[in-house]
């Protein structure tokens, strides 16, 4: 005997439909989004640069995904990753470098690491294909740290 | 020096509770449209829709009935306003059961509750308005499937049956319990508090003192919802626990003097827990006293503006066994509380649902089939020419008790696969030798097969296994390899080229240099096709093996060009040009009928002789039309008429466009003049006959 499934209806048509991994809700891709909760490196007074996001994504078909990291509650920066296709579902680790410009006169001079107390890291993507976050690393350095 | 730290992701799932110093760095400040694994967020799976029923415009209940092993769905039509209900099988197939209802015009868009109770199925139209409330129905399925009011004689003092307007019912034990209506005493039907319960031997069967009050008159019940030993009434601003099993032993006792359930549809139990949504947001009752499931998602909490609104009347509560959580679902938003890991997601969904039930898989039983099929052979028929596929044939001996309504099902898996698929279908009309035919599978492919009878989507006993590898081995046989299309030339007369013309029809006799063009209907993608090809003197003579020039390309329009590329060898021959599958040995099927084409000679050629001896040339054709795309259209001139030799002299300079016309003239000396077409295709030139000035 199978496990039962639990199957939905719809009020707004007559169509009953099913969880079912590798597809979308009818047509529509499955906007996936997930934030996570704020780190302080250094305590919640100190502050630190923030060098990179590690992030490590297991998937099997093409896959886009953007991240967004925001320090002190401020988007600083929206990268977005392009997952090429693998053999098989396995696990893919991605370096993101984060920076910030350096603004003169509303021209950028150069680009320097993120400065702050609280970093906070979201991932989105829009698809159907199966995509898990396995794990998602901070590197930083420290400036001050709370004492 | 750098360092490293992780940033947890779906360590907890959802927490929204505020605080630097409560909220737990391993949580999710945001989630949507994912599936909690363990150390892993992961894309939540899609709802992929699995059945359409035509003629409906919405779902209003889905139910599983354990004792039939059926899922029984209620749908709604807006037009016609009727209650329809459906038994959907394990294998997602429905069947039209009959008209629960057809609501009055005014009656709100209609909520049901539904109960299962022995093998009926008890359905109750939960309105708040008594005088809108539609009489409760019973579902029997045997000896013949009935849909009737659920009547009962509750009068006081005794007065015959009437029909009871329950506004909920579900099922404790082996009891029916009802609630929302008392008694058809005048002023006494419209009881909101009054929860009733049916005899333990019969479930439509009630007594009017069989009853329970629970809190004040006209604070109405909203659901009933058995967990463990006790049954879990609630209001929509306080909770009762009806216990007992027996009528010595029932009672009820207030168990939640605070907290109801938001809705008639937003509770579930799972195991011994009811977990609810009540006015405060998600609550969870063992019995007694329930605990609040808000604290960690915090809804009302400071900056959770983003939030997804909730509506309570159009919500409903669900236990989803893939994912382990408890589905608060509101429209398109659905609240998960993942029951083993205590924490939340959420989801949005691309179309708003209105209810969740489970559908029951391989459960068997109840409405199955009491007959039974055996496999006898199986054969591949020769499929159709460019029917893009290949049938199968089996029979079966079918035995046992017909209830009406049986099917014969096929089920086939390629011999080198693991999938099963049922493949076709043939309604079951007697005892004996039945036979049942596939739909279109791949060419030349070997499958095994398997049969089995069944009935309301469930199969017959041994065979309800999602794999037929499963099932009694007197269901299966094989392998058998499904056939190929014969292949045959399709008359060219239609669709041969304007320019070209047909020197002999049938066995092709060769004449100076030439396109042989042949024509053959054939899958262009299905199947690999591989051709040879031989010649012979006209009239006779022994076969020898020709290979031309181009290799056959049959393309995507079933055409191809064969050259004669050695035009005195092959002067005055008979041509067969053969074509097979690749993977079949011998001699193939003879492609009939292929032609010899060249170009035709330019329709008129005149000479204006003027003064010196200077003439005129023009020649006019006619339009063409190209076997392929390329190529380049040249009328020559030559003084002598030899059809081999006898190079152009002085080609018309200019290439003539293909529609055709008349060439521009040219000045040229006395002689013999002749004008001839030569067409050119990549490399290869094919030439008219010799045309003389008129």
């Amino acid at each position: 005997m199978s496990a039962p499934v639990l199957l939905f209806g719809e009020i707004d048509r007559a169509v009953l439909a099913a969880p079912e991994v590798g597809r979308g809700d009818d047509a529509a891709p499955v906007i996936m989004r997930v934030r996570s909760n704020r780190v302080a490196p250094d305590g919640p007074g100190g502050e630190a640069l923030f060098e990179a996001v590690i992030l490590t994504l297991r998937h099997q078909a093409t896959q886009t995904v953007t991240l967004r990291a925001y320090v002190d509650d401020a988007l600083v920066q929206t990268t977005p990753l392009a997952l090429p296709a693998q053999p098989v579902l396995r696990s893919r680790t991605l370096e993101v470098r984060l920076s910030v410009p350096v603004l003169v006169g509303a021209v950028e001079r150069g680009r320097v690491r993120p400065r702050g107390a609280w970093l906070q890291v979201e991932l989105e993507s829009v698809g159907t294909e199966p995509l898990a976050v396995d794990g998602c690393d901070l590197e930083f350095t420290p400036v001050r740290r709370r004492a | 020096m750098s360092a490293r730290v992780p940033i947890p992701f779906g360590g907890s799932g959802l927490v929204t509770g505020t605080g630097v110093y409560t909220t737990e760095p391993a949580t999710l400040a945001d989630v949507r449209n994912i599936a909690l694994r363990p150390g892993r967020a992961a894309r939540r799976p899609g709802l992929a829709p699995k059945a359409t029923l035509a003629g409906e415009t919405a779902i209003l209940g889905v139910h599983p009935v354990r004792s039939l092993g059926v899922t029984a769905v209620v749908a709604f039509n807006a037009s016609t306003r009727a209650v329809r209900l459906y038994l959907m099988g394990p294998d997602l197939s429905t069947r039209l059961v009959g008209t629960v209802w057809t609501l009055p015009a005014g009656v709100p868009f209609p909520r049901v509750s539904m109960a299962d109770v022995w093998d009926r199925l008890i359905l109750a139209h939960d309105e708040p308005i008594y005088a809108q409330r539609q009489v409760t129905r019973v579902f029997t399925p045997t000896p013949t499937e009935t849909i009737t009011d659920l009547t009962a004689d509750l009068h006081v003092p005794s007065a015959g049956a009437a029909p009871v307007r329950f506004r909920g019912v579900a099922r404790y034990y082996t009891y029916l319990v009802g609630w929302g209506y008392g008694s058809e005493n005048v002023g006494d039907e419209n009881r909101g508090e009054i929860v009733r319960f049916s005899l333990p031997d019969d479930p439509t069967a009630f007594v009017p003192e069989h009853y329970f009050i629970a809190g004040q008159r006209a604070d109405p019940v909203l659901g009933c919802w058995p967990h463990g030993d006790a049954l879990a009434v609630r209001k929509a601003t306080e909770s009762y626990t009806i216990f007992g099993t027996d009528r010595p032993s029932f009672g009820i006792l207030q168990a939640d003097a605070l907290f109801g359930v938001g809705s008639s549809r937003l509770a579930v139990t799972v195991g011994q827990r009811n977990y609810f949504w009540s006015l405060d947001g998600p609550r969870v009752s063992e019995g007694g006293a329930s605990t609040d499931l808000a604290l960690p998602l915090d809804l009302s909490g400071y900056g959770l503006s983003t939030a997804p609104a909730v509506s309570l009347e159009a919500g409903f509560a669900a236990y989803d066994p893939g994912e382990r959580a408890v589905v608060f679902c509101f429209g398109a938003i659905a609240y998960l509380w993942h029951v083993e890991q205590a924490q939340w997601t959420i989801r949005e969904y691309a179309h708003r649902q209105h209810t969740a039930g489970l559908l029951l898989r391989d459960g068997g039983g109840g409405l199955g089939p009491t007959a039974f099929a055996t496999f006898g052979s199986v054969t591949a028929p020769t499929p159709a020419l460019g029917a893009g596929g290949a049938p199968l044939q089996a029979t079966a001996t079918i035995d046992g008790v017909l209830v009406g309504g049986e099917v014969l099902e096929l089920w086939a898996r390629p011999t080198a696969g693991s999938a099963w698929s049922r493949v076709g279908t043939a309604p079951v009309t007697g005892l004996g030798s039945a036979t049942v035919t596939s739909g279109l599978l791949a060419y030349g492919t070997s499958y095994v097969v398997a049969v089995r009878v069944a009935l309301n989507g469930i199969g017959q006993s041994g065979a309800t296994a999602a794999s037929a590898d499963d099932w009694s081995p007197s269901t299966r046989g094989g392998p058998v390899i499904t056939g190929l299309p014969a292949l045959a030339a399709r008359s060219q007369g239609a669709l041969g080229p304007s320019y070209f013309t047909s020197i002999i029809a049938g066995t092709t006799v060769l004449q100076g240099q030439g396109a042989m063009v042949f024509f053959a209907t054939m899958p262009p993608t299905d199947l690999p096709i591989a051709y040879d090809s031989r010649t012979r003197p006209v009239g006779g003579g022994a076969w020898t093996d020709w290979e031309p020039a181009l290799p056959v390309d049959f393309g995507a329009n079933g055409r191809a060009i064969l050259v004669n590329a050695d035009p005195v060898a092959n002067l005055q021959r008979e041509v067969e040009v053969r074509a097979r599958t690749a993977d079949v040995t011998g001699t193939g099927v003879q492609l009939a009928a292929g032609q010899f084409f060249q170009p035709r000679q330019p329709a008129a050629y005149g000479v204006a002789i003027g003064t010196p001896t200077v003439h005129t040339i023009t020649a006019s054709v006619e339009p063409v039309v190209l076997v392929r795309d390329e190529g380049e259209f040249q009328v020559a001139r030559n003084s002598t008429a030899n059809i081999l030799g006898g190079a152009d002299i002085s080609p018309f300079p200019v290439p003539i466009a293909f529609e055709g016309g008349t060439t521009t003239a040219q000045t040229v000396g006395g002689g013999a003049h002749f004008v001839r077409v030569r067409i050119r295709l990549g490399s290869i030139d094919f030439f008219s006959p010799w045309r003389p000035a008129t």
